[in-house]
């Protein structure tokens, strides 16, 4: 790499295995100054469980970790690892819900003024550094919890820069961001580049990872496959040492007949929803696109009973619709794949079989279970979207991001029914398993089922879509048929451009 | 293929032993048939016949109990009231034996009491963000009120009118420990067989998933309050037929037992965990500790500590494995 450069982190040889089943061997890794350098790899592939070691976590069983040229021992924990400037951007939000923006970016670190806490001052410096990484929307004086996900996620990068981060680590931060929110993180990447801070960076998303990286790390079942350097970085090549294939980033999928309508949305409004009309059809994607916070969410929300609408209607095979809850709308065959998997999709404590089966027994009205028969057909699922596990006996709790996707999306095939919601259907999920999860979405269609897919993921919508429907700020702002989608069309929808 | 991707086949041949070495009850039976080794040994009368079905007749309350809060706690609850519950129901029989009516229609009462009792602590709890642990504690103290208030502080002897679940016996043990068998058995069959079960689970772990997978959060926990309901009125039938005698305080302290035996057995306070086997080896469990300390001649307070210290022991040991596991 740069010779003059310095380097902040050296990995060698680390190994890590939870109850005798191994997730990495023998790793090496490195990071220097003013570098990024991206871990890609497939789900389970052990790139979570790889930061983990870093952020002191986990202790790795064996290998060595130097961070500014010290070896850690065995004491090694996240205060130690934030102390030696190792900063990690988890995830899930790691800040205090209830606090101001600035009481998280100094919290531990608070200026005090002749024994009391000098606010004055903190939200001068807090006003600073947001503003020197280019967020400076946010006001420093307001809760967090106020704050959208992605705002939450700049807040926690201007902590950790706060905290003197000397290497930052980032896994899938951009993973429920819109475009604009996802340009803005890589300016940020940008500017702590040129602080000189080293950053590791994890994303699914492969366009970012060819944009921002000086170099790319391929992981595959715990082994480093190879490390790629700038000028070496080749987009087919580092697909197919992740995936073991040849895999194009533009997903072909075969085209479908579509039949008779099967669902009629008439003038629905609600919580952050206003007067939306589609229809929906047998055998077709219908794409929802828009901003994050367009109401593309709360829209499903309302189709699926799970918040109640305020005007409108709802026709399902041209009979007027009347759901209480999400189990009157399960039952008239309606499915929701939810884009918080953790608070809304997952009994995580609960084995991967468990989880798959539960809402085939609510539709379906089964009362008394079979155990060989939950068994075999988790299993069958495990096979068909290729989910890294145990067995179907383990909890979901011990799978990777990816594979927690692949669950839910078991229990909802498995649920038989005939209209699918997919609210960001292959979130953190990787480029191989994008294509199973678009093959069986096709499957869905070829067996005359309709599906409405909200994605933020542009190719995406593009690839899988036969019609686009474009929200913003609550209502729908276009709808365009399949020969007129791309991508400048629905960015200038999404942005507000009228019919 | 990775070490960490099981298919199919491979699946199915994970061993029998492996799976039963995986499971928390195999080391809490060890762990009892070893106590109850030693125990024998330092106490040559611990391990006779006769101490033994003082032992199981003094655990079939406790058990009964445990199932319901392992149910209530398995759905993400919990239930302090039932100890008093059980008092009051047991007054309220003797009350009705006392004054000259039948058995049955005390039978009944006692059902409808608890019933009640619970379905409104359930109405309670599911339709309120009010914590179930506030709630049944309230509900524990209205329930010693209103026991005290039907025995009017005095005792209700019925010697001879209700003494079925002991005095009927087969193979010379007692109806009442058939009882304790049948719960477990037919508990341990909806575990295993039925979506309720299921469901306890999906509760318990997610509220906000299981609602969104298709289940009335809210009616369920009413079901499993109910339920419980009619366990402590079994619990209490059993109690009074054994002691014949009403007093306000013939279930103080039994909820902590039944806790005690549902956490020993695996039953997490958080909700999403727990299961039949276990609490019933908890149960066991919390009944020899107790009598086995009693064999040894360890002073009634010296029990109470060594009794605490087992319990946190156990839950140690539980939570140290789920680590690892
Ligand atoms: N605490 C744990 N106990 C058991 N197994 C675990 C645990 N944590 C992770 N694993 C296993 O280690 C493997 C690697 O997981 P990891 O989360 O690191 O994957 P990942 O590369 O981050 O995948 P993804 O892209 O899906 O997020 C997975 O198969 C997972 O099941
Ligand atoms: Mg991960």
């Amino acid at each position: 790499m740069v010779a003059e450069s310095k380097r902040l982190l050296n990995i060698e040889g680390v190994s890590k295995s939870f109850s005798g089943v191994t997730v990495f061997s023998d790793f090496d890794f490195d990071i220097y100054e003013g570098e990024v350098h991206c871990l890609c790899g497939e789900n389970g592939a052990g790139k979570s469980t790889f930061i983990k070691i870093l952020s002191g976590a986990h202790l790795p069983d064996g290998g060595k970790v130097v961070i500014n040229g010290e070896e850690v021992d065995d004491k090694y924990n996240p205060s130690i690892a934030m102390k030696l400037g190792v900063q990690t951007i988890y995830q899930e939000h790691t800040l205090m819900q209830n606090l101001t923006v600035m009481e998280n970016l100094f919290v531990g670190k608070e200026i005090v003024k002749r024994g009391v806490v000098d606010r004055e001052e903190m939200y001068k410096q807090s006003l600073d550094v947001l503003h020197e990484i280019g967020v400076d929307t946010i006001d420093p004086s307001s809760p967090v919890r106020e704050l959208g996900t992605a705002q939450q996620k700049f807040v926690q990068i201007a902590k950790a820069f706060v905290g003197k981060a000397k290497i930052m680590i980032m896994d899938e931060p951009t993973a429920s961001f819109g475009i604009h929110e996802i340009e803005q993180l890589l300016n940020i990447v940008g500017f702590l580049k040129s602080q000189g801070i080293g950053v590791l960076y994890i994303s699914h998303h492969l366009e970012e990872v060819f944009r921002i990286a000086d170099r790319v790390t391929v992981i595959r079942d715990g082994e480093k496959i190879r490390t790629y350097k700038k000028d070496e970085i080749n987009q087919s090549s580092i697909i197919k040492d992740m995936v073991g294939r040849d895999t194009s980033m533009m997903y072909k999928r075969d085209t479908v007949d579509i039949g008779e309508v099967v669902m009629e949305v008439n003038h629905v409004s609600g919580p952050g929803v206003e007067d939306v009309s589609f229809n929906l059809r047998k055998g077709e994607i219908v794409g929802f696109a828009g901003l994050v916070g367009a109401g593309r969410t709360e829209l499903a929300e309302l189709l699926f009973a799970r918040k109640k609408l305020t005007s409108g209607e709802i026709l399902i095979n041209g009979k007027k619709t009347n759901f209480k809850t999400p189990k009157d709308a399960i039952k008239a065959g309606m499915c929701m794949i939810t884009e918080d998997r953790q608070l809304s999709g997952l009994f995580l404590n609960q084995s991967i079989s468990l989880n798959t089966i539960l809402v085939h027994s609510s539709k379906n009205d089964t009362k008394i279970m079979d155990p060989k028969k939950e068994d075999s057909v988790s299993s069958e699922y495990i096979d068909k979207l290729k989910t890294k596990c145990t067995g179907p006996d383990q909890k979901v709790r011990f799978l990777s991001g990816g594979n927690q996707q692949k669950v839910i999306l078991s229990k909802w095939f498995y649920a038989e029914g005939d209209i699918f919601i997919f609210d960001e259907p292959t979130r953190g999920v990787d480029i191989g398993a994008k294509e199973e999860i678009y093959q069986l979405m096709v499957e869905l269609c070829n067996q005359g089922k309709a599906i409405i897919m909200i994605s933020s993921d542009m190719p995406e919508v593009i690839a899988m879509s036969d019609r686009v429907i474009i929200m913003n700020k609550g209502k729908k702002s276009a709808e365009i048929d399949k020969d007129k989608i791309n991508s400048e069309t629905i960015l200038s929808y999404a942005l507000g451009g009228t019919v | 293929m990775s070490e960490l991707q099981v298919n199919k086949a491979e699946i199915n041949k994970i061993p029998i032993g492996k799976k039963i070495l995986k499971n928390d009850n195999t080391y809490l039976l060890t762990g009892l048939i070893l106590y109850i080794v030693v125990i024998s040994m330092i106490a040559p009368n611990f391990a006779t016949q006769y101490n033994f079905s003082v032992v199981l007749q003094q655990l079939v309350v406790p058990a009964i109990l445990a199932v319901g809060m392992c149910l209530v706690m398995v759905s993400g609850g919990i239930d302090l009231s039932v100890g008093n519950l059980l008092s009051l129901a047991a007054c309220f029989m003797a009350f009705v034996i006392y004054n000259g009516g039948s058995v049955f229609v005390a039978i009944l009462s006692a059902i409808v009491i608890c019933v009640a009792g619970n379905l409104f602590v359930g109405f309670i709890i599911s339709r309120t963000d009010l914590e179930p642990f506030i709630v049944t504690l309230g509900m524990m103290i209205a329930y010693k009120g209103l026991a005290l208030i039907t025995t009017n502080g005095a005792e209700f002897p019925i010697m001879g009118e209700m003494g079925f679940a002991t005095s009927i016996r087969f193979f010379n043990f007692p109806l009442m420990i058939f009882i304790m068998i049948a719960v477990y058995i037919l508990f341990w069959f909806i575990f295993r067989y039925s979506r309720f079960g299921r469901r306890l689970y999906a509760v318990g772990d997610n509220p906000e998933a299981a609602f969104l997978a298709g289940i009335n959060v809210k009616n369920f926990k009413l079901l499993v309050y109910g339920i419980n309901g009619l366990l402590v009125a079994l619990a209490s039938i059993i109690m009074l037929s054994r002691n014949e005698v009403g007093n306000p305080y013939l279930g103080t302290g039994l909820e902590l037992d039944a806790i005690a035996a549902a956490v020993v057995g695996g039953t997490a306070l958080s909700g999403g965990k727990g299961n039949i086997i276990g609490t019933f080896l908890g149960a066991v469990w919390i009944g020899i500790i107790s009598n086995s300390l009693n064999v040894v001649g360890v002073s009634a307070f010296v029990q109470y500590i060594v009794t605490g210290g087992i319990i946190i022991a156990a839950v140690l040991v539980n939570s140290l494995r789920s680590k690892n596991a």
